[in-house]
């Protein structure tokens, strides 16, 4: 955008042609090719290449989210990307953990999908990409104990997600204590009541 | 294009994959159809333009070369009254940049309850590389290009990034040309000598403060105990300063292009002011008082206070930063300082932060304002300007702040849903012709 961007077309702070095109080359790396050798295997529409190169965009997808604070629990990728069956048109399935769903979580997740799909577009020119890139679905940590709702994913030997990132005790060390959005919500209502008498 | 080519591209930096903007605001709007019951059928009306219009607009530069520039207004929904937005001058303006922009403006008027609905305009080029007889052609052939769409009755342009009163008063003229009658109420952000409203270029700063008094007055916090900080000292950041310190609320830091400073007895905004009035460059760099110490403009950012007022540039509120915010309330008097991943921390560590299409909806209320006394021939003096404006900002705060509680969302999305619903019902009520 041009200049004065308001809230509501603020991008995400990852970029996603720089992570595109940093995943092209670790693959590149991976597979001992060179660069234009991978993007002809791209070209070509071969499964595992595409399947690898959604991993590494997952990957680091996972680290970014990662370092968002203490509401994020786990970083799960699935489907084709790991069944080495992707498509150039097949999204990344990807699960995140986190203590709730809220609608800054969604807003941000749904960011990121436009900022990657756009970077894909860009660094694979003349190959299939798919409208959105990500099919990341929210699971709050009740759903995940529960195995509810997306929750059951994590469970399932058929999905066979896996881990991309969990936080640790060492990741939580040093973040700010965690209010809960009940809390918030019943301080507004007192607040609300206060205000109306 | 091989990898390596691309790669060079991007490190380039000159081209990125930059996010269609009318795609972000779509998105968006599928999130806000979560938390509503508008029907199919009015969604689709919502999620398009009503008039989306290109222009050519040639400019014969002082040299005699003639250049072809292009141009846009769009009307996104007049379900609610006239279209009402502003017109920039910016060499990235695009077709699906001012879309978007004309939707957003849509719902921010709703959210504000006045009568309009969304349009915006611009042109694509870059006013910095123009003269001042340059620009006024350019503005003056633009207006005759856009002339059939505008009106007191129809779309009514505002300034907005890289245009001002003077490109109001050329628009304003050209359209009464045209018209062969004076037509004030055309456009609005005017200069006070062509039918200006006073109190317009306090107006955000103005509307910030009224939101910010509004969210104390909710939070249980006394506004004579509260602590502020204000990033950012121009139009918005000095006036919202300096009407906190009205009101009895300590402003402990303020910043601007120079630096930020830092005084726990609070500065005396009026003071401040009046040097930056008279300072090199218009900036706060160079004023002393005792107790006072220069900081960081992250230091400012995640300072102790009640309030963090950020009334400068966007993105500032990161992932790198937000964590360490105490404030308790973030009152965004700038557009889009906060960014997505900021967002969702701030909203994890329980910290409320008022939306720019609220906050500083101060400016297009008064913009109202302006074309109702254009309209009405009749001036209002400043001060019942200034409490009409309060009495909208304190309804409209309430409002978005009742539905944020009602529905368990955020102020953001309460106030994004808030708008949308209300073009919703205009929709619904207007029904659909034929």
């Amino acid at each position: 955008m041009s200049k004065g961007i308001p809230s509501n077309f603020l991008p995400p702070e990852i970029e996603g042609a720089a992570v595109v095109a940093d995943a092209l080359s670790r693959c590149a790396q991976r597979i001992g090719c060179g660069d234009d050798a991978f993007f002809e295997r791209l070209l070509q529409g071969d499964h595992a290449s595409h399947s690898l190169l959604r991993y590494e965009v997952a990957k680091r997808l996972a680290d970014h989210l990662g370092r968002l604070g203490e509401g994020l629990s786990q970083v799960f990728v699935y489907g084709s990307t790991m069944t080495d069956r992707a498509v150039p048109c097949s999204d990344i399935d990807m699960l995140v953990v986190l203590a709730h769903k809220s609608d800054q979580a969604m807003t941000l997740i749904g960011r990121i999908d436009l900022s990657l799909s756009a970077g894909f577009r860009l660094l694979l020119p003349g190959c299939r990409t798919p409208d959105s890139l990500l099919d990341i679905h929210l699971v709050d940590e009740v759903e995940a104990k529960t195995r509810r709702g997306y929750g059951a994913v994590l469970n399932s030997v058929q999905a066979s997600p896996v881990c991309l990132w969990r936080t640790t005790p060492r990741v939580r060390e040093g973040l700010r204590p965690y209010r809960s959005p009940s809390d918030t919500r019943l301080q507004k209502q007192q607040a609300d009541h206060l205000f109306s008498r | 294009m091989a990898i390596q080519d691309t790669n060079r591209v991007v490190a380039d930096r000159k081209v990125e994959a930059s996010i269609n903007p009318y795609q972000m605001m779509l998105q968006q709007l599928d999130l806000v159809e979560k938390y509503t019951q508008i029907e199919p059928g009015i969604w689709a009306v919502l999620r398009q333009p009503e008039r989306a219009l290109e222009v050519s607009v040639p400019l014969t530069r002082d040299d005699g070369s003639v250049e072809v520039l292009s141009g846009y207004r769009v009307q996104y929904n007049s379900s609610r009254g006239p279209c009402k937005g502003g017109i920039r001058y910016h060499v990235g303006v695009t077709m699906d940049e001012v879309k978007a922009l004309a939707g957003w403006m849509t719902w921010k008027c709703a959210v504000a309850d006045v009568p309009y609905g969304g349009g915006k305009g611009g042109i694509a080029c870059d006013p910095t590389q123009l003269s001042r007889s340059e620009l006024e052609r350019l503005t003056r052939r633009y207006t005759t290009r856009i002339f059939p769409l505008i009106g007191p009755q129809r779309d009514i342009p505002a300034p907005d990034v890289n245009t001002n009163s003077q490109v109001m008063d050329w628009i304003a003229d050209t359209a009464g040309l045209l018209a062969g009658h004076a037509i004030p109420a055309i456009v609005t952000g005017k200069s006070l000598e062509c039918g200006g409203a006073p109190g317009r270029t306090a107006a955000t700063g103005r509307g910030v403060t009224f939101v910010t008094l509004g969210v104390l007055q909710r939070m249980g916090i006394d506004v004579t105990t509260a602590r502020i900080a204000v990033q950012g000292f121009g139009n918005v950041g000095s006036i919202a300063a300096r009407l906190m310190a009205e009101a009895g609320a300590k402003v402990v830091a303020v910043s601007d292009i120079s630096g930020a400073y830092f005084r726990p007895e609070g500065f005396n905004v009026a003071e401040l002011i009046e040097y930056v009035k008279t300072s090199p460059g218009h900036l706060l760099a160079g004023y002393d008082t005792s107790g006072m110490e220069e900081i960081s403009n992250d230091d400012l950012l995640t300072m102790d206070v009640d309030v963090l007022i950020p009334a400068a540039l966007e993105a500032q509120i990161t992932a790198a930063n937000a964590g360490d915010v105490k404030a308790r309330v973030i009152v965004e008097g700038a557009n889009g300082p906060t960014t997505p991943e900021a967002d969702y921390i701030l909203g994890e560590k329980g910290v409320s932060v008022v939306p720019d299409i609220l906050a500083n909806a101060g400016g297009v209320v008064c913009s109202y304002f302006e074309w109702v006394q254009n309209i009405q021939c009749f001036a209002w003096e400043e001060d019942e300007t200034n409490q009409r404006l309060g009495r909208i900002m304190h309804r409209a705060l309430g409002e978005v702040w009742t539905l944020s509680t009602e529905r368990d969302i955020s102020l953001r999305l309460a106030a994004f849903v808030l708008g949308v619903e209300r073009v919703a019902q205009s929709v619904r009520m207007r029904g659909l012709f034929p």
